[in-house]
């Protein structure tokens, strides 16, 4: 059956999107690209940190790979584009593969804190390791651009957002998001079924650091710079997991709205509260949202619309007269 | 003729506890054997064993004279190996169709990748352990002990197993549900089900089992008919008790 609404749903999102820039000033359609970044950041976490349980606290750590890559191979090496960029998100899925290695034997706490320790690692690394290619801590500036301006980067980012959001819907529609659900309830069980949870893991380890790896090269160029204390900021984890979180976890929908939400959240913030301080209003607004509502606002939403549907279907004329 | 399952000599150690010694079953093929023994006497260790779950300190475990020792648990599962556990473990989130769906998935990342519909065939997983439509949509939270051994049962006969290991597969059932219980694994049998059961509940074992082996700290200590093995005075001992 072809989920007809959901499909209708999807062309509207991308229908209103296309009209923002008609309608928004730059400077807030350069708002609406970070959230569209942190939206892709976002979608690749819960891919594998929502559908499968295994949370990573290292997630930054692909973005950077990403970013990176394509950033010393065009900027040190003159690469084309064109070649940086894939080869940048070709590098970030054999390092993500790597890097969730640990995941094969450890899981929960154990897991999280071995992926935060290799985000730790490639931050130290990055700063004293051939800094003359890295950067070091100053990191590399000048990096070029793919569009200027500010309305075809929305185009850009947000293309990007809406292929990687439909590749993530269409897989979480197959018996492989299935799997991976099984996968978060019961791994024993998963097995006993007669799956590799190896297999479903890498693959969906896999999808992740792809979505990270195409988010965080195109990001590097969007921003044109790049320095380790950025990449690897704890408030950047944060950010990308509360976003997941508040939208609503393991939906497709939910990390984008987490991830404009918070966008908007922070940056409204800003006049009121300039400095670190604001991170701990966000934490406090995560925190109520989680509490009130664990599967965060899509939950929400989602019942609105619910609500709204049977009210309409009550007073509609065939429905008959409401009693 | 080569046994189906086997296990051969197997102990296992933690720590310093001796959960199984040198301990030897086979069942054949279209067989049931039932397990018996005294909690604690090794019955839930030697189905982890026999599943590759838990790995043999010393032994080793055959599946159809092959040895399958060294193989991970849902290799095994492939082969035809299935089991059921003694506290269900449905997946929570999932509908009824779904968790037996699980089961019926082929372990190929390409063949994973296509749209999650319902198949007749994982229709019919459900309505062979006596599930109807309606039921079919609830959440294992929803369904009673007896519909959660039936769910865990239909998500095994959706792996296609030829052996079914079943872990006190009639604890916490109704005496109206064991009955059912039994018609169905014996309709399986009559089909050429092959199966291993551990019971706590001796009366509905009897009507099932072909052959008994009795367990006690890990090692066999009787095997034969139902009705000989319950007359051995070891077994009486060890296991019902004795004046």
């Amino acid at each position: 059956m072809i989920p007809y609404r959901q499909l209708a749903g999807w062309a509207v999102f991308g229908g209103v999107m296309c009209l923002l820039p008609l309608v928004l000033p730059p400077g807030i359609l350069r708002m609406v690209i970070f959230a569209n970044f942190l939206a892709i950041f976002a979608l690749s976490w819960d891919f594998i940190s929502g559908r499968t349980g295994y949370v990573s606290f290292g997630h930054p750590f692909l973005i950077a790979i990403g970013a990176y890559s394509t950033a010393i191979l065009s900027f040190r090496f003159d690469w084309p584009l064109i070649i940086s960029i894939p080869s940048a998100v070709l590098i970030t899925v054999i390092s993500g593969l790597f890097f969730f290695v640990p995941a094969l034997r450890i899981r929960g706490t154990y897991f999280a804190l071995v992926t935060l320790a290799f985000m730790e690692l490639a931050y130290q690394l990055t700063q004293v390791l051939r800094p003359d290619i890295t950067g070091g801590t100053r990191g590399i500036s000048g990096i070029t651009s793919i569009v200027s301006g500010a309305v075809p980067n929305f185009y850009l980012s947000f293309s990007i957002l809406f292929v990687a959001a439909l590749l993530l819907w269409f897989l979480a529609r197959t018996r492989m998001g299935t799997a991976l659900a099984a996968v978060r309830m019961d791994e024993g069980a998963v097995t006993a079924s007669g799956l590799s949870t190896i297999r479903l893991k890498l693959f969906a380890f896999g999808v992740s650091a792809l979505v990270a790896g195409i988010g965080g090269a195109f990001y590097v160029h969007y921003l044109g710079s790049i320095a380790p204390r950025a990449m690897f900021d704890i408030n950047f984890l944060f950010q990308i997991l509360v976003a997941a979180l508040i939208g609503g976890s393991t939906t497709i929908a939910g990390p984008i709205i987490g991830a404009f939400f918070l966008t908007f959240l922070l940056e409204y913030l800003r006049p009121f509260i300039d400095g670190p301080e604001r991170f701990l209003i966000f934490g406090s607004v995560a925190l109520i949202v989680y509490v009130l509502k664990p599967n965060g606002i899509y939950s929400i939403l989602e019942s609105g619309y619910g609500l709204a549907l049977a009210r309409f279907r009550r007073f509609r004329p065939e429905g008959g007269p409401a009693k | 003729m080569t046994p189906l399952l086997e296990m051969r000599s197997v102990s296992k150690q933690f720590g310093g506890l001796s959960a199984v010694t040198d301990l030897d079953i086979h069942v054949d093929e279209g067989e049931c054997l039932g397990l018996i023994g005294p909690n604690g006497a090794g019955k839930t260790t030697a189905f982890s064993i026999l599943m590759g779950e838990l790995e043999p300190s010393s032994g080793s475990v055959h599946f159809r004279g092959g040895d399958i020792t060294g193989l991970p648990t849902h290799r095994r599962v492939q082969l035809g190996i299935a089991r059921t556990y003694q506290i269900p473990r449905p997946f929570g989130d999932m509908s009824v169709l779904d968790n037996v769906r699980v089961g019926a998935m082929p372990d190929s990342v390409m063949r994973l990748l296509i749209p999650d519909r319902a198949t007749e065939s994982e229709w019919n997983f459900l309505q062979t352990v006596g599930f109807t439509a309606r039921e079919a949509s609830m959440l294992p939270g929803q369904l009673s002990m007896g519909e959660l051994r039936k769910l865990e049962l239909a998500r095994n006969l959706a792996t296609g197993p030829r052996i079914m290991l079943l872990d006190e597969v009639f604890a916490g059932l109704t005496v109206a549900e064991i009955g059912q219980l039994t018609e169905l694994l014996l309709q399986r049998k009559r089909d050429g089900m092959t199966y291993m059961v551990v019971s706590h509940d001796l009366k509905s074992l009897r009507p099932l089992v072909d052959r008994v082996v009795a367990i006690s700290f890990g090692s066999a200590i009787a095997q034969g008919s139902f009705d000989a093995v319950l007359e051995n005075p070891q077994v009486r001992e060890a296991y019902l008790g004795q004046d």
